[in-house]
């Protein structure tokens, strides 16, 4: 395991709730779009004007994909456009999405991306050797 | 403003912090009794990558999505916290966020009068 952790801090997270069976195609433009990865999950829900859509409201799922991405700030209206074309967020009953800033993120940075920015502690104490 | 307006106004944080699947439940139980921790919470996920089982088909792993919410003052070294017990530091071990809230409370029980 990396004991030095390494902060990214401009990433933001892409939150998209859709009808069941949407996300995947959700996730693939994202992925095109330059999205690394997604989380899916699963989670019921309604909204107050649903009800009047469709005969007796049967034709919006009341089962929803939650998605999240993690994306880095400069791709993440790249990514949002993207997402709203391919789920047709402009049709009512589609779904919604919103973009919320992150403070801060983790997770694993292979050491030759590292080593490229500078950012493993390791490198730093070479270069200031030399 | 009644009193209820200003619950849980002061500064907290929601690090949510994305595993393999079984992972979640024993970060839960170690951040349980953790100061600054108020609430911990996790549910079940699945999640992509970029590798591909074949051209144009995604290969799905099962996560846990653990919520943790602190207290602001001790979010920092609780993210850094999590970072080690999570092992979000070796490959393929998913991925950890913080993010700010505008309110936040636990969820405890109101006193008997």
């Amino acid at each position: 395991m990396s004991l030095e952790m390494i902060v990214l801090v401009d990433a933001v997270l892409i939150t998209a709730v859709v009808q069941r069976g949407a996300a995947d195609e959700i996730v693939q433009v994202a992925q095109e779009a330059g999205a690394q990865g997604a989380t899916i999950f699963h989670a019921r829900g309604t909204g107050v004007r649903q009800k009047r859509m469709g005969l007796l409201g049967l034709t919006v799922d009341v089962d929803k994909e939650v998605v999240y991405i993690v994306a880095p700030g400069d791709l993440a209206d790249l990514i949002f456009e993207r997402i709203f074309v391919a789920a047709k967020m402009d049709t009512p009953g589609m779904g919604i999405m919103w973009v919320t800033p992150l403070e801060k993120m983790a997770t694993y940075i292979p050491h030759e991306i590292a080593a490229r920015f500078g950012l493993h502690a390791s490198d730093r104490h070479h270069e200031e050797g030399r | 403003m009644s009193v209820l307006g200003h619950i849980g106004r002061s500064g907290k944080k929601l690090i949510t912090v994305i595993l393999p699947a079984g992972r979640g439940e024993p970060l839960m139980q170690r951040l349980a009794g953790e100061s600054g921790v108020l609430a911990v919470s996790h549910h079940h996920a699945r999640g992509v990558g970029t590798r591909r089982v074949k051209p144009g088909r995604m290969l799905f792993d099962e996560k846990d999505v653990t919520l943790v919410l602190v207290e602001a003052e001790q979010a920092d070294a609780l993210f850094t916290l999590i970072y080690a017990e999570g092992g979000i530091g070796e490959p393929h071990a998913g991925l950890m966020f913080m993010e700010r809230v505008l309110r936040g409370h636990p969820m405890l029980p109101f006193a008997n009068p």
